[in-house]
């Protein structure tokens, strides 16, 4: 496992809003760049296929993501463990979140403040990619992530995909 | 990659065009050895054209990278000055010329230099950052050139070298190696290397173009480096620098040598020194580099010392494009788009609009099937996925470059033959009728006898096992001598253990054994979760020890100090032997490197075959011949020979290893197991060739007994710490 991305970031939604979506998987399916299908699993587990670019490829994989270590509504950490499809190998993303209630440094109404970590591990083909490749990936998938959720939380409409 | 570019820019524009190739694949010549950089000309000549391509390819590339859909990562560089006077020059005259041109560039000073780059030297005193520069995957942006034109439309022609050109006031006529002719409105010279030679066919001597030879070090492992790093430039070039690499690695060199003969992209060991000794200066880190690979690519150095675009001078109909030297990436879009303007104002033609054009994306299916190359876990898939390109890939080299396989550590030796039964069956060849790289670059031939047919690979699951609720006791990846000897060993005290074995003939003879690869290893509560690829399904098993028995393979030519090019016919043991058993022959007349027991037996099945076999003792100083195999020197002495056969140095096969982080990226780092056969991870031991790897078959069967023994007490003993938590 290693750490490929640590940020944090200002969301236009209070803590509870935020914790609101990442347990609604209509929700997710909408703000997780290249959500084809998600579907909830149990009371803190999803299911579906992701498509992620890589540049010059798109992968398509099977994702079981779980939602752990739950402080409502300060801390959580989301787990996607993945299978691509036409590649032999696996990928476990870790993001453990932190949310902090915070005035908007733009002067707006309050926020949250997330705190975030993005753990990669990835075995078989996909790590045969190289990591800076990947890295590449993940930081525009998180960058695309983290504005879809803030569109979602401020109510705009048609995420980036 | 100027012809593709101009191909794609052509197209763009409305302008059918067709793109006429003399290999048998796109970017054969320069465009598959250089630096793989895409530069922003931050030190290039103001007042030049190259200069000009530069600037203006800067602003093209945001869009067409995207467009083009490439691998490429904007990683930056890093100029580094080791004395006082590097960095006044740094500072008076290249952060200066760098202004000119409107590269954005920062001075650092030594502290900020080593906050920003702690691998690079102690003495560097200072450096220029220049955030602009980026790295590329240039195979792949030749290709997605062409693909994107294809797609609108274009067509191209490989394996079609041209023998004569005539220029007349209305049209321009290409004939053929084999009679054919082409007639055009408009043809464009970008014939690189041999640029000059087309254009004399027309009666165009205006220029030359002289090849200038740069050798190059590749390198699995990175020691960090994730910009590019490059000294002071001198009047041959930008020097000798280390950069990224797209897909991982690190890319040592160039030289830069002129010469004369423009099919020399020989290497030779005393320029590999010399690459590292100067990449040391600015990474002391490489000096500890295996490298996996040396290749050499050639520059296109015109005789007038710049750029050459313009119409030629045996009539308009004929538009050079040549003298594009060691920038040839970087300005590709630039030079396009110029001829292309170029020529419409020549022709008269209208200026279309661009159209926006993308190559066909690369979707894979969702089933893989079985890991074809073991070195990066790459599956049929994805070869299939590769035979699949527009373009029609026919020969080895070309799957290489499009898929992946046989670029790893065993450089296809391992998997060669596997890859060349789906590309044959793909183009509906024989397996004896694919080449490598160029037309008479042949693989093998023909044998004397009929393989046994092969059954449909199948995986062997034994029963129950995708529904197991209960871990496997032990898993043991490799089913060889070390692995059955653990098997034997762990099966003595009722151990429930599963071997998982790649290779059909082996996982067939012991039964239970799961015909599988192992991708990947994970410890998850306590336990290893161990990811097999089957040829129908991904399939997770769980274990309470794991052991590696994966065994070693020959070390190849491109690990070795062996001068000399890279023709089709230099292979290892592995490699011969599975061909040998496919009842294939590795060639008529072999040199075989090695001694001992599989060295006998293997030669003894050459000479079954029919091959006239040569044996050596010791590693062959030289090879020549291109793009077959045609001597070996040996001792001082050229013997002649089509083949050339390693048997005499083995290496650890410990690739899935590395996402543990239990050896690095060197080729053939051995698993680091302690004398009872445990490796640092709880739970995990190795047995056999992958710990120590010369040892024979009866010292590997012997180890595989002892660790299983260890292993299977271990598992009596309790749990280990981790699992008693």
């Amino acid at each position: 496992m290693s750490e490929l991305l640590r940020d944090q970031v200002f969301l236009h939604g209070s803590r509870s809003a935020v914790w609101a979506l990442v347990h609604d998987p209509q929700a997710l399916q909408r703000v997780l760049p290249g959500a084809e299908r998600i579907e909830s699993t149990g009371p803190a587990t999803f299911r579906g296929v992701l498509a992620a670019r890589i540049q010059f490829l798109t992968v398509r994989a099977d994702v079981e993501a779980t939602l752990e270590d739950a402080d409502p509504p300060r801390h959580i950490v989301l787990r996607f463990k993945g299978r691509p499809h036409g590649l032999a190998g696996s990928f476990v993303v870790v993001v453990p979140f932190d949310l902090e209630a915070v005035d908007d440094p733009a002067g707006g109404a309050g926020g949250t403040m997330a705190s975030y970590v993005v753990d990669l591990t990835v075995t078989g083909r996909i790590a045969s990619f190289g990591a800076p490749l990947l890295q590449d990936t993940l930081r525009r998938v998180i960058a695309t992530l983290v504005a879809n959720v803030d569109a979602e939380l401020r109510g705009a409409s048609a995420p980036m995909s | 990659m100027i012809g593709c570019a101009v191909l794609f820019e052509l197209t763009r524009r409305g302008v059918p065009a067709v793109l006429v190739e003399a290999a048998p694949d796109l970017g054969e010549g320069t465009s598959k050895a250089n630096s793989a950089i895409i530069h922003t000309g931050f030190d290039s000549k103001p007042g030049s054209v190259e200069s000009a391509m530069l600037r203006r390819a800067a602003t093209l590339w945001p869009d067409l990278l995207e467009t083009l859909a490439v691998p490429w990562l904007p990683v930056g560089a890093l100029m580094i000055a080791r004395t006082d006077e590097e960095a006044d020059r740094l500072g008076t005259v290249i952060a200066v010329n760098a202004a000119q041109l409107g590269v954005e560039t920062q001075l650092l000073d030594r502290a900020a230099t080593r906050d920003l780059a702690p691998y690079l030297t102690e003495e560097a005193v200072a450096s220029l950052s220049i955030p602009g520069e980026a790295i590329v995957d240039p195979f792949w942006l030749t290709r997605a050139f062409a693909e994107a034109a294809i797609a609108g439309g274009a067509d191209v022609l490989l394996g079609a070298p041209v023998t004569g050109l005539s220029v007349g006031p209305e049209e321009a006529t290409i004939t053929f190696a084999d009679g054919t002719s082409l007639v055009a409105e408009q043809v464009i010279d970008a014939a690189g290397l041999r640029a000059d030679e087309l254009a004399h066919m027309a009666g165009d001597t205006s220029f030359s173009i002289s090849p200038r030879k740069g050798q190059f070090l590749i390198s699995e492992e990175t020691f960090g480096v994730d910009r590019i790093v490059l000294p002071i430039p001198g009047p041959m070039g930008k020097g000798m620098l280390v950069t990224p690499i797209v897909f991982g690695g690190l890319l040592l060199g160039p030289t830069a040598v002129d010469g004369t003969d423009k099919d020399d992209r020989s290497t030779d060991p005393v320029e590999a020194d010399r690459i590292l000794a100067a990449c040391q200066t600015l990474v002391p880190a490489v000096g500890a580099m295996g490298p996996i690979r040396q290749f050499a690519g050639l520059r296109h150095v015109s005789s007038t010392g710049d750029f050459i675009l313009r119409p030629s001078t045996a009539g308009d109909r004929l538009y050079v494009a040549a003298g594009i030297r060691s920038t040839g990436i970087s300005t590709s879009p630039a030079v396009a788009e110029r001829v292309v303007d170029d020529v419409l104002s020549l022709r008269g033609w209208v200026r279309a609009p661009r159209k926006a054009l993308s190559p066909p994306d690369h979707e894979l299916p969702e089933a893989a099937g079985e890991v074809v190359c073991l070195c990066r876990s790459i599956s049929r898939a994805e070869i299939l996925a590769a035979c699949a390109h527009i373009t029609k890939p026919r020969t080895l080299d070309a799957i290489k470059r499009r898929g992946g396989a046989t670029f790893g550590d065993c450089q296809g030796n391992l998997c060669a033959l596997d890859v060349a039964r789906i590309v044959a069956a793909a183009r509906d060849l024989p397996l004896a009728a694919l080449e490598k790289h160029q037309a008479g670059s042949w693989l093998w031939l023909a044998g004397v006898t009929t393989p046994a047919p092969r059954s449909a690979r199948a995986a062997v699951q034994p029963l129950g096992l995708a529904s197991e609720d209960q871990p496997w006791d032990v898993v043991i990846v490799g089913g060889g001598e070390a692995g059955r000897g653990v098997a034997s060993a762990t099966g003595e005290t009722a151990t429930r253990s599963l071997v998982v074995e790649r290779r059909p003939d082996r996982a067939r003879r012991l039964p239970g054994t799961l015909e599988a690869t192992v991708v990947g290893l994970a410890r998850e509560e306590g336990e290893w979760l161990v990811l097999a690829q089957t040829a129908l399904s991904t399939v997770e098993l769980r274990a309470r020890r794991v052991v590696i028995a994966s065994g070693n393979y020959v070390e190849p030519r491109e690990h070795r100090a062996i001068a000399g090019p890279r023709p089709a016919g230099i292979m290892t043991a592995d490699l011969a032997e599975s061909l040998l058993a496919e009842g294939l022959r590795p060639g008529r007349r072999a040199v075989l490197v090695g001694q001992g027991r599989r060295a006998a037996y293997l030669r003894q099945r050459l000479e079954s075959a029919g091959l006239v076999v040569i044996g050596a003792s010791s590693e062959p100083e030289a090879v020549r011949g291109e793009p077959r195999l045609d001597a070996v020197r040996l001792g001082g002495k050229w013997v002649t020979a089509d083949s050339l056969i390693l048997v005499d140095r083995v290496r650890s096969q410990t690739f899935l290893l590395r996402s543990l982080d239990l050896v690095d990226g060197r080729p053939g780092v051995p698993a680091p197991a302690d004398t009872d056969g445990r490796l640092p991870i709880v739970g995990l031991w190795a047995a056999g060739c992958c710990v120590v790897p010369s040892i024979d078959h009866d010292g590997c069967a012997a180890m595989g007994r002892e660790v299983g023994a260890r292993v299977a007490r271990s598992l009596t003993e309790g749990p280990p710490p981790e699992e008693a938590q």
